[in-house]
């Protein structure tokens, strides 16, 4: 451990992630027995635990970036690439400065180191781009992880399942349906576009049936009685994940299924 | 490994200024959120964080082990870092944060109502896992003392031979026992499972024990939270009953 009194910072991360892990229980039992019995440790590992549940996306984003390859040989060469256009840019200037200043009617010998010159000039203007264009492309790549991530980000929330109704769902999955008479006609995940969804059952005794409609956070977004056979859930209109319960009027949970919007 | 991780290191800096600014704002958030740390002192501490950071840089560097992921390791130290601040700030804060409680609107409060209920089972769920080889155990005596009805699940996870011990039909909550009859019963399940003699005062010391290190880390760091033994109750049943509640089933 680090301090006489408390665990090391390493030692916190370390349990903050097992804790998001579920690994936390195979963790050295001297850490595990001081932080039962220390509330400051308990209370920062809680926190760091907290804050990586939280920001999962920020995480990973930093972890790939250190994980990049490094580019040291392009900067490397890119000096290179840098002296040697300087130095080419240099010598057809001086050129240029030093022929047209002299009286000479060595045409042909000008006009060979006018396209020497101007042939190295292409050149450098083929390799000069490389100097310049070093800091825009990283410029935008430093905004493209940002933008991207923001974007995957976005789409990832949409579609994150949601650990507590997926339990409910794989109940469901495969097994015989609670209500009596009440028989679900739907797969237990429907994939389809924004307003294109039809729930079907069967409902011999036109009982009063309740549907409920969560997002994937769990959130109830709203609710609708009904003692007909189908229902086109319109309200959702956004693309993402959803969950569907159908309830009877004794309030029996019958069926929990899911529905991709896309 | 770790000599060529070191080695790594030492040219490169542990975190980009931008994700060095990332990352403490997001730990300095939580403080805010927990009306710790006064909205208006919100930068001052993250800059604070974040110059101490920088220059005990190399020292950090050199602490890391490589056991966790360097940006996990990078929140540990800042959120201490910020623990240190806060700790020497608090008794000059203390009237920002009355001033903030009470300007903040009541209907705010309410919408945000399910989310702070959602956080607190989270961190009542932490606490339950820090508590290591007790986890199991005060959850089920727990669930038994509010009475409750035992949880299969959770007695498996305490007792992996509970059927044998029959602690299901043990933990039968009987309506009419008073907490002498519960802490005997509990005593008969410690000495069951446990192959220990103790009596029930033993046990009620140990849950009053764990009951109050339990209220304690909610109300830590810092006081962000006035729990008593009856709110913990009220948070208790939320926890507990999550799934059931979900259901439409309510307690």
């Amino acid at each position: 451990m680090g301090d006489t009194n408390h665990i090391s910072e390493q030692e916190i991360a370390q349990c903050a992630e097992a804790i998001n892990n579920g690994t936390y229980r195979e963790l050295d039992q001297a850490i595990q027995d001081h932080i039962a019995n220390c509330d400051s440790c308990a209370n920062e590992v809680s926190m760091i635990a907290t804050i990586l549940e939280e920001e999962e996306a920020l995480i990973s984003g930093i972890e790939n970036k250190r994980h990049e390859p490094e580019t040291k040989s392009l900067n490397y060469k890119a000096t290179i690439a840098l002296l040697a256009s300087a130095a080419s840019v240099i010598l057809f200037f001086g050129v240029r400065f030093f022929s047209n200043n002299q009286i000479t009617n060595n045409n042909s010998i000008s006009e060979n180191i006018n396209v020497d010159t101007t042939q190295k000039a292409r050149e450098t203007k083929i390799q000069s781009p490389v100097i310049p264009l070093k800091t825009q492309p990283e410029e935008a790549k430093k905004k493209e992880p940002i933008k991207l991530l923001h974007t995957k980000k976005k789409h990832l929330l949409a579609y994150t399942p949601n650990e507590q109704l997926e339990k409910l769902v794989d109940r469901f999955d495969g097994a015989t349906m609670r209500g009596e008479n009440i028989e679900v006609i739907s797969p237990i995940l429907i994939e389809s576009k924004v307003g294109q969804i039809t729930l079907e059952w069967t409902n011999p005794d036109n009982q009063l049936l309740i549907l409920e409609f969560f997002n994937n956070k769990g959130e109830k977004l709203f609710e609708k009685e009904t003692n007909k056979i189908l229902f086109q859930p319109k309200q959702l209109d956004k693309s993402g994940l959803y969950y569907w319960k159908l309830i009877n009027e004794d309030f029996d949970l019958i069926f929990c299924g899911r529905i991709k919007l896309k | 490994m770790l000599k060529i991780l070191n080695k790594k290191l030492q040219n490169k800096p542990l975190l980009s200024e931008n994700d060095l600014l990332t990352l403490s704002e997001k730990v300095v958030l939580r403080y805010v959120y927990a009306k710790t740390i006064p909205l208006k002192e919100k930068e001052d501490v993250q800059m604070s964080i974040i110059e101490k950071f920088l220059k005990k840089q190399d020292i950090i560097k050199k602490r890391f082990k490589g056991d966790s992921k360097i940006s996990t390791y990078c929140i540990a130290v800042l959120n201490r870092m910020c623990c240190e601040i806060i700790r020497s700030e608090l008794k000059h804060w203390k009237n920002q944060l009355t001033e903030t409680e009470d300007n903040t609107s009541t209907s705010a409060l309410k919408t945000s109502e399910q989310l702070i209920i959602k956080d607190e089972k989270n961190q009542l769920h932490k606490i339950f896992i820090l508590l290591g080889n007790e986890c199991h155990k005060t959850i089920v005596f727990l669930a038994f003392y509010y009475r409750f009805h035992a949880k299969e699940n959770e007695v498996k996870q305490y007792d992996k031979d509970y059927i044998k011990n029959k602690l299901i039909e043990l933990l039968t909550i009987k309506e009419s026992s008073n907490k002498g009859e519960i802490f005997n019963i509990l005593s008969k399940i410690v000495n069951l499972v446990e192959g220990k003699q103790i009596k029930s005062d033993a046990v009620r010391m140990w849950l009053n024990k764990n009951i109050d290190l339990v209220i304690n880390r909610l109300n830590g760091p810092f006081n962000r939270a006035n729990y008593d033994k009856e709110s913990l109750e009220i948070l208790f049943e939320y926890y507990y009953f999550e799934e059931e509640m979900r259901e439409g089933k309510v307690i």
